[in-house]
């Protein structure tokens, strides 16, 4: 019996060590290592750590297509629905900029935020994604001695890829929120990190000193470096020109009046600013020039600066004509999605109600279409006077305009529908009815063309919901482009020597060269800038900034440009204005059709449609409130 | 459907049968139902009944020292088969009665009669790892039993059913989908911002609850306090909800069936007005804001016009001025919902068995929409659950149980929008005006809002023609139990292994995929312009035509729900009593492996153990702990030891209160301990996860570029630990005149402390580039009572009264949290509750235009202020009102207060009993703005009195259409007090016995009428308790009213 009792606990214990032999707690509850990737692997080899730089290209932010209804001109330049309150637009007008975080379509600031994959809804966050590449170019530049198994050249142009990356995104989010903390070492993840915020001068220097690096270590050309070739097309990548031209832009933003007031409280250009600023851009436009790397595109191919149809949704920013490529775009936009991201939804909101029932609708301002001068490079001193000496009448407002109004702008008469059956061959809907009274002008109150013009330059004029143009576009945005480059310098070259003449000693061309070279562009041919803007600085201060406004318009610089020139919220900068008018008497409708250019109108005047009030607050974007909460050092834009 | 057939065997004891035993046991494993009856004499019939002489029924009668027990009758009678001849006594009990043992004397007829006794001593409570005597309990637990949730009402989640039945229990609600109901549950106070659900355990292992058929639960422990949960070690910190399902019971062969059919109202959803109404505030909205959108004439639409919505002319004018009423467009006056179940429980000394078949079909209360195409769309959930739990007396000393669980639930839903949360097919009961569109225009198209097709939808085309699928969930629970009594080493000692299998797969995408729709239309009323969504194929230059591009789709395995767990334990129990001690012990060893998908493995491991002592049923000591781990922690952290010590003092077994004969239970019990909590999303959170995967796109035609993405998709922290509750609990049990009343008290307090916080969370600026490191940054306290008061009393005639209330109260705050410093005190976490809600606060309204300009400026919008907006608090006095002015503001989302009362009597066959349950100091925001959520649509709530300045009066803004409110201009508007009542629950049911069923060879038949969310008095706008479906403007699948019908059938 007592035996029996002895065998049986024996079992009862042999049953119990097996359970408990067989437990080893920590490793049972260890990670797989099959689960893991080890980290050395990511800078071992030129390959690798490429793929981990190459993540900085998607942060690219993406700002033309995040989803419905993007909005990137701030500015005096457009004017959305008066009655649409979920644009961000709508919310900048009305002096929200809390918006930028919080907007229902069209913040570019703070959309998606995913930066490993491609999906344009995940693009449209410069907030957060340019912190996130920061981050990683800082992880890269730190763990550049891991790097074995890559020759010198491809070190170098890693290492000048981080470079260029840390300066540019810095810079990219000082234009809106001014000085920051520059982020220029690994943040340890175990300590809550409290760096400084810099003034606006202090963080430009560091920007600089990144892009400056970055052009010493980057290639002009990479097809021209051993790896190049194998990387796929390079027009997205980094280069000499590239980095000097953005650093000249990062410059002059320094040296323009806002910022030069932010760090000195001197409310003028800053001339020391301006005169390195001319240097680095000279550099640039000197290099583009010997290298033919960059050109302006041909006016006649003007439209493929911006967006290309029926080409197998190739990418803008460059043309070949006649065997001979032209590339214009420095740095374009996130090309994620561009395979119809326009179509959805942003084409429709270009066109009024009668001929795209979908959308909410944007129209450029009137005021904005007047920075469009005459031919002859003259500017509209009043839209509603006749001036003999420009040769503008507001009998004939459209008569002998710069060639860019005719192709970025839809005034009244012009053809919108090419086939008059979609729309029962009725004429006021097949051809732009935007005098005072108009279909386009009434259908839809809300919806309808309130400013009496409508935007050409990203879409095809025949645009609307029949002809196929909504479809197979492909439209991206440039960042910096060639003509940008000639006008920055044209304006740190003037400002920086404080002359039209004004000119860097590393570069040709004076500042009104610049200026009349880009309306030299090949086919375009505008009059040069007129004598009497050369007789000062001041006045040629309104000549090239017209210029800017007009070449570069609705590509999103204006809202910086007027901040950075001290000018949001002085009147007229403030209107958003239409123009009123009616055909002329006695002018057959299909006379007008026929050459609306030299149609004549009467009871031209334009009229205020919307007033912004903004106050010293709005030259700059506020920060996260968590951010600015969290210690003294990190202060909040002043007026928020 | 599962076959089954019914076994039916008859034999004598003998142990020369063993093979026929072996063979009845494979048959047993093989078949799902299994009847056996024992018959031998001797025999012993009788009858129980009570003092006033009216018979017991389904009181246990059962012959001391053997396993042979019986249920007594409707008529109380009972008859004891094969009686040995040496068995000395028999035991009767019945829940509600004094135990009672009659010796058997050489009697062959006997009657026996049960005292009333407040407090069973032989209750037990279902406990982590075991049970309990509830006489010896120290922990605080609440209990409940099957019969209880049977009676809510043709509810078939068991998580609804829980509603108001377990004190210290919350329940929410935020959709009425059908198969998909299931509430958010909160035991006591939330103390972690992170996942606050309680782990629960089905029968032992944890398991999804939602699959689980209120017919074979046979009870529902919850267990609070430290003393119950430390066992669960770092899982057990928010409470555990342990549901044990039936077991046979020796006897006779007991077949019960029940039917019963749900008629299913929606409940309410918002008012809205209908078109001229709104469109009349549209109007008056524009005409107040003329002043600052000047723009707004262009909207205003005459009265002549408005007048055409109401009354349309014609058909034409009816598609130009649509006036529809959504909801009932949708909805159907009432779902239907049907339930059947059939269950058989008995057993010989050999084996018990309980198995069950139960069937729920939940109607949907959409309507069904011709579309032409062949299906019909709609929601709807079949669930049939199968049940066999065995247990097997393998020899005198070894048990071996099996519990066997299969559930097939079929939820029928729109093509691939399985979700709770896909909008557009309630959305139109909820945001789209009733101008916006007809569904149907009169020429047949289906209709479409042109201006904002996505925003204001059309439900009913979305539904019409979504495509139908059929999302199959199958779900297989096993369990492998082995009790092995070792008396023999040592008396009382005892061994369980256990050994659970689970598995589940779910097949999807079964059903009609219909991605392109027929031609749509719209009448665009200010033009009279009929707009056709694809209008005319520019490749043909014809009209549209609607391709048959329908497809049926057989389905597919969903790789990521497939779902694998494997537990095994081993049990050492002992319990003894020496003299007046009573000592007790237990140690268990665990081991968890759980897979989703193609995962790497979970891993768990538990060591635990739990200690008691028990001194003449006086003092009572417990002391129990759990040593365990996550894989969550890196070494160092992973793993600890959760100790709990407890004590209870029953003063009514003390001298002194023995003769005091009103008090019959009395005890004082408290508890302290530590418990944890990892629950937490992510794995490996010490570590950095690197990831590779990804390109970057270049060329002039983008395509990827050869070099692949290397990130750090996480960053860990290497120092992060589990949150850690300290619970004390104390508590009072108490009954008093025979149990005429009885109930308890418990005061709790529970400190949480390395609370885990999301990166996102911690005061780290966005510079620091990635989502920083979780870490344990947190502490909360949580507190209250819960009073549970019960009442029984059972008149002379029969008549019994019975009444249960409850109320708990769980307060919890913030004591520490990582929040920015600079932050004003009232806008930090630390020193509020979780979820206090915050807002800019209003103080009367701008009454005057002077008003308007003397207010305190606006950061935003200032210029678009008008009279009768809200007069917003500069909170603080800065002179400008912006995000600094949100401010505390009522309470949180989760219930400070609930409260239950539950009122019955019986008489005779007849049963009645109401159940209501409510809850206050609750806000939920419920955010139905007219006309600004999308601002073409017209959609006017009825919200209340506008304020304007004519009235003067009204206490609403009038709403904004084109212009948006200046900074924090909704003020307090979309806070609602989310206080509630409800009649839960409503029963009246009558048992029929005697001949005229046995007749009809029944045992009984017992008929009711019950309802669920019968009324409901509230503030809120829709009934909904929680916005986690649908959010808090998105609307939701509406929750519903129940009536329901049925019968039970015993054999």
């Amino acid at each position: 019996m007592k035996t029996n009792v002895i065998k049986s606990r024996l079992a009862i214990i042999t049953i119990l060590l097996i359970i408990v032999g067989t437990s080893s707690c920590e490793k049972y509850l260890d990670k797989s290592p099959l689960a893991d990737i080890d980290e050395g692997v990511a800078f071992q080899s030129f390959r690798n750590f490429q793929g981990f730089t190459e993540e900085l290209y998607n942060c690219v932010p993406l700002i033309t297509s995040i989803g419905s209804h993007s909005a990137w001109n701030f500015g005096d330049d457009e004017m959305w629905e008066p009655t649409e309150t979920r644009i961000f637009a709508y919310n900048i007008d009305h002096g929200d900029y809390w918006a930028w975080n919080t907007a229902i379509f069209g913040s570019w600031f703070k959309n998606g935020g995913n930066p490993t994959n491609t999906a344009r809804v995940d693009k449209g966050n410069l907030w957060g994604l340019s912190w996130y590449a920061i981050r990683k170019a800082n992880i890269g530049l730190g763990n550049l001695d891991k790097l074995t198994e890559a020759t010198e050249e491809e070190r170098r142009l890693i290492e000048g890829q981080l470079y260029f990356f840390r300066g540019w995104f810095h810079f990219m989010l000082m234009q809106y929120w001014g000085g920051l903390p520059y982020i220029d070492e690994i943040l340890p993840p175990d300590q809550a990190p409290r760096v400084a915020r810099l003034n606006y001068h202090e963080t430009a220097e560091k920007v600089a000193s990144d892009l400056q690096r970055a052009a010493e270590l980057l290639p002009v050309d990479w097809n021209a470096t051993t790896v190049g070739p194998t990387m796929g097309n390079n027009d997205r990548r980094p280069n000499k020109i590239m980095a000097l031209s953005f650093l000249g832009k990062n410059l002059l933003l320094a040296g323009s009046p806002l910022m030069n007031q932010e760090s000195t409280g001197d409310r003028n250009y800053n001339r020391e600013y301006c005169i390195r600023a001319a240097a680095a851009l000279g550099e640039a436009l000197q290099i583009a020039e010997t290298t033919r790397l960059y050109e302006l595109i041909p006016f006649s191919h003007y439209s493929r600066i911006f967006y290309t149809w029926n080409q197998n949704y190739a990418v803008p920013g460059s043309v070949t004509v006649d065997g001979h490529r032209y590339t214009e775009a420095i740095m374009m936009e996130n090309p994620a999605e561009i395979n119809g991201r326009f179509r959805w939804n942003q084409v429709n909101d270009y066109r009024p109600m009668d001929i795209n029932n979908s959308g909410i609708k944007v129209y450029p301002t009137a005021n904005y279409v007047d920075f469009y001068g005459m031919e002859n490079g003259l500017p509209i001193a009043n839209p509603t006077q006749a001036d003999s000496e420009s040769g503008y009448d507001p009998q004939y407002p459209w008569r002998n305009r710069d060639p860019r109004f005719y192709h970025d702008i839809m005034f009244d008469g012009e053809q919108a529908v090419l086939n008059g059956g979609y729309v029962g061959n009725d004429e006021y809907k097949q051809y732009a009815s935007l005098f005072t009274g108009g279909l386009y002008r009434t259908a839809n109150p809300t919806k309808a063309v309130f400013t009496g013009y409508m935007l050409s330059k990203f879409i095809s004029k025949n645009m609307n919901q029949w002809d196929g143009y909504a479809d197979n576009n492909a439209f991206s945005l440039s960042l910096l482009r060639l003509s940008d480059v000639y006008l920055l310098y044209a304006e740190a070259a003037s400002e920086g020597y404080d002359s039209p003449n004004g000119k860097s000693p590393n570069f040709s061309k004076t500042a009104v060269d610049a200026v009349n070279f880009v309306r030299d562009r090949p086919g375009l041919g505008v009059g040069h800038v007129h004598a009497k803007f050369l007789s000062s600085q001041a006045a040629f201060r309104e000549e090239y900034r017209r210029e800017r406004a007009v070449e570069l318009a609705f590509e999103g610089h204006r809202f910086i440009d007027l901040r950075r020139w001290l000018l949001l919220h002085e009147r007229p900068y403030t209107y958003k204005m239409g123009i009123e008018f009616n055909r002329a008497p006695g002018v057959p409708n299909s006379a007008v059709y026929a050459d609306p250019k030299n149609a004549r109108v009467i009871n031209f005047r334009q009229t205020i449609l919307f007033e912004r009030k903004f106050s010293a607050r709005h030259y700059w974007f506020p920060f996260l409130v968590s951010d600015i909460s969290m210690y003294p050092e990190f202060s909040q834009n002043p007026g928020w | 459907m599962v076959a089954c057939f019914i076994y039916y065997k008859h034999w004598r004891m003998h142990t020369g049968f063993m093979y026929n035993r072996w063979f009845i046991l494979l048959t047993l494993l093989l078949s799902t139902f299994f009847f056996a009856h024992a018959q031998s004499p001797p025999t012993i019939r009788g009858v129980v009944i009570d003092k006033q002489n009216i018979p017991i029924s389904d009181a246990t009668v059962s012959v001391k020292g053997t396993r042979i027990a019986v249920s007594s009758n409707e008529d109380g009678s009972f008859l004891l088969n094969s009686v040995p001849a040496n068995a000395d006594s028999i035991v009767v009990i019945k829940i509600g009665y004094n135990r009672s043992a009659i010796a058997i004397a050489g009697q062959s007829q006997i009657t026996i009669e049960l005292n009333d006794l407040a407090i069973d001593v032989e209750e037990t409570v279902v406990i982590g790892y075991g049970t309990q005597r509830k006489a010896s309990l120290v922990g605080s637990i609440a209990q409940t039993t099957g019969e209880v949730l049977q009676r809510t009402g043709g509810v078939t989640n068991l998580g609804m059913a829980l509603t108001g039945n377990l004190p210290g229990v919350t329940t929410s609600s935020s959709t009425g989908i059908p198969g998909g109901e299931d509430p958010q549950i909160l035991i006591r106070a939330q103390t972690s911002w992170n996942n606050s659900a309680p782990l629960i355990l089905v029968d032992g292992v944890e398991r999804s609850m939602n699959s689980i058929d209120i017919a074979s639960v046979e009870s529902i422990s919850v267990l609070k306090d430290a003393s119950a949960t430390a066992v669960f070690g770092v899982k057990g910190a928010n409470g555990v909800i342990l549901i044990t399902t039936k077991q046979g019971k020796m006897g006779r062969a007991n077949i019960q069936g029940r039917v019963n059919t749900t008629a299913k109202v929606p409940s309410k959803l918002p008012a809205k007005y209908d078109s001229y109404d709104a469109l009349t505030l549209r109007n008056r909205t524009l005409e107040n804001a003329l002043s600052v959108n000047p723009g707004g004439w262009g909207n205003i639409r005459p009265e002549d016009i408005l007048l055409k919505y109401r009354y349309p002319a014609n058909d034409e004018e009816w598609d130009r001025y649509p006036n529809v009423d959504w909801e009932k467009e949708l909805f159907r006056s009432h779902a239907m919902s049907y339930g059947a179940n059939a269950n058989v429980s008995g057993g010989t000394d050999f084996v018990t068995y309980f198995a069950s078949v139960d069937y729920v079909k939940e109607g949907d209360l959409f309507k069904s929409f011709e579309n032409n195409r062949g299906y019909r769309s709609g929601y709807g959930y079949d669930r049939v659950n199968v049940r066999s739990n065995l247990d097997f007396n393998l020899t005198k000393t070894t048990k071996f149980s099996t519990k066997l669980f299969g559930s097939n639930g079929v939820r029928k839903y729109p093509w691939d929008s399985p979700g709770n949360n896909d909008g557009q097919f309630w959305t139109a009961a909820y945001r789209t005006g009733a101008d916006a569109l007809r569904p149907i225009y009169s020429n047949g198209t289906w209709g479409f809002f042109s201006g904002r097709n996505h925003d204001v939808p059309n439900s009913v085309y979305n539904l019409a023609l979504s495509g139908i699928e059929r999302g199959t969930n199958t779900q297989l629970t096993t369990d492998f139990i082995v009790n092995q009594d070792l008396s023999m080493i040592t008396p009382g000692l005892s061994f369980r292994a256990n050994y659970s299998y689970d598995h589940s797969f779910r097949e999807h995408r079964r059903g009609v995929e219909d991605p392109d729709g027929p031609e749509r239309m719209w009448v665009n009323p200010e033009t009279g312009v009929i707009v056709y969504m694809f209008g005319i194929d520019t490749n043909t230059q014809m009209d549209y035509s609607d391709m048959i591009r329908w497809i049926n789709n057989a389905g597919e395995v969903d790789k990521d729900a497939t779902y694998r767990r494997v537990n095994y334990s081993g049990q050492l129990n002992y319990n003894r009593q020496f003299g007046k001690h009573d000592v007790g012990a237990m140690g268990l060893f665990l081991r968890e492996t759980i897979a989703t998908g193609s995962m790497f493995p979970r891993y768990r491991e538990d060591w635990v153990f739990r200690t008691t002592y028990g001194y003449d049923n006086r003092y009572l000591f417990e002391a129990n702990g759990a040593y365990n781990g996550s894989e969550m922690f890196g070494e160092g952290y992973r793993f600890a030891f959760f100790p709990s010590l407890s004590a209870g003092w029953v003063i009514s077994n003390e001298n002194f209160l023995k003769d005091v004969n009103f008090i019959n239970n009395l005890k004082i019990r408290g508890s302290w301990g530590r418990i944890g909590d990892d629950n937490v999303s992510g794995r490996w959170l010490y570590r950095d996860q690197w990831l590779f995967g990804g390109n970057a796109q270049m060329g002039t035609n983008i395509q990827n570029t050869p070099y692949t993405f290397y990130r750090i998709s996480t960053l860990g922290n290497p120092n992060l630990s589990w949150e850690n509750v300290e619970k004390k609990n104390i508590g009072l049990d108490f009954s008093i005149l025979q149990g005429m009343f009885s109930g308890s008290v418990d005061f709790f307090r529970d400190i949480r402390t390395d609370i885990i916080i999301d990166g996102g969370q911690r005061a780290v600026p966005s510079y620091f580039g990635q989502a920083a490191p979780r870490a344990n940054l947190g502490r909360v306290r949580g507190e209250g009572y819960e009073i549970e008061l019960q009442f029984n009393k059972r008149l002379a005639s029969g008549l019994r009264l019975w009444a249960n209330a409850n109320m708990t109260y769980a307060v919890n705050k913030v004591l520490f949290r990582d929040d920015p410093l600079l932050l004003p005190e009232y806008q930090q976490q630390a020193g509020w509750q979780l979820g206090q809600v915050r807002t800019h606060i209003n103080n009367g309204h701008l009454a005057t235009w002077d008003d308007v300009y003397g207010s305190t400026e606006r950061i935003s919008n200032n210029s678009l202020k008008l009279p009768g907006d809200y007069n917003i608090i500069d909170y603080n006095g800065d002179g400008i009102i912006d995000r600094f002015d949100v401010a505390p503001y009522a309470y949180a989302g989760n219930p400070r207060n609930t409260y239950n009362l539950s009122l019955g009597t019986d008489w005779k066959g007849l049963s009645f009993f109401v159940q209501f349950y409510g809850v206050n100091n609750v806000t939920r925001e419920v955010t139905f703005p007219t006309f600004n959520t999308y601002s073409e649509s017209n959609v006017a709530y009825v919200e209340g009195n506008f304020w304007t300045l004519e009235n003067g009066g009204g206490d609403l803004p009038l709403p904004r259409w084109g212009t948006l409110s200046p900074e924090g201009g909704s003020g307090t508007r979309y806070l609602f007090d989310g206080s509630y009542l409800r009649l839960k629950n409503a029963e009246i049911a009558y048992t029929l016995t005697g001949k005229s069923v046995e007749r009809l060879g029944l045992n009984s038949c017992r008929i009711f009428a019950n309802g669920n969310n019968l009324f409901l008095w509230t503030k809120m706008p829709d009934d909904r308790e929680s916005n986690f479906s649908g959010g808090s403007s998105g609307g939701a699948y509406p929750t519903v009213r129940r009536f329901n019908l049925g019968i039970d059938l015993s054999f």
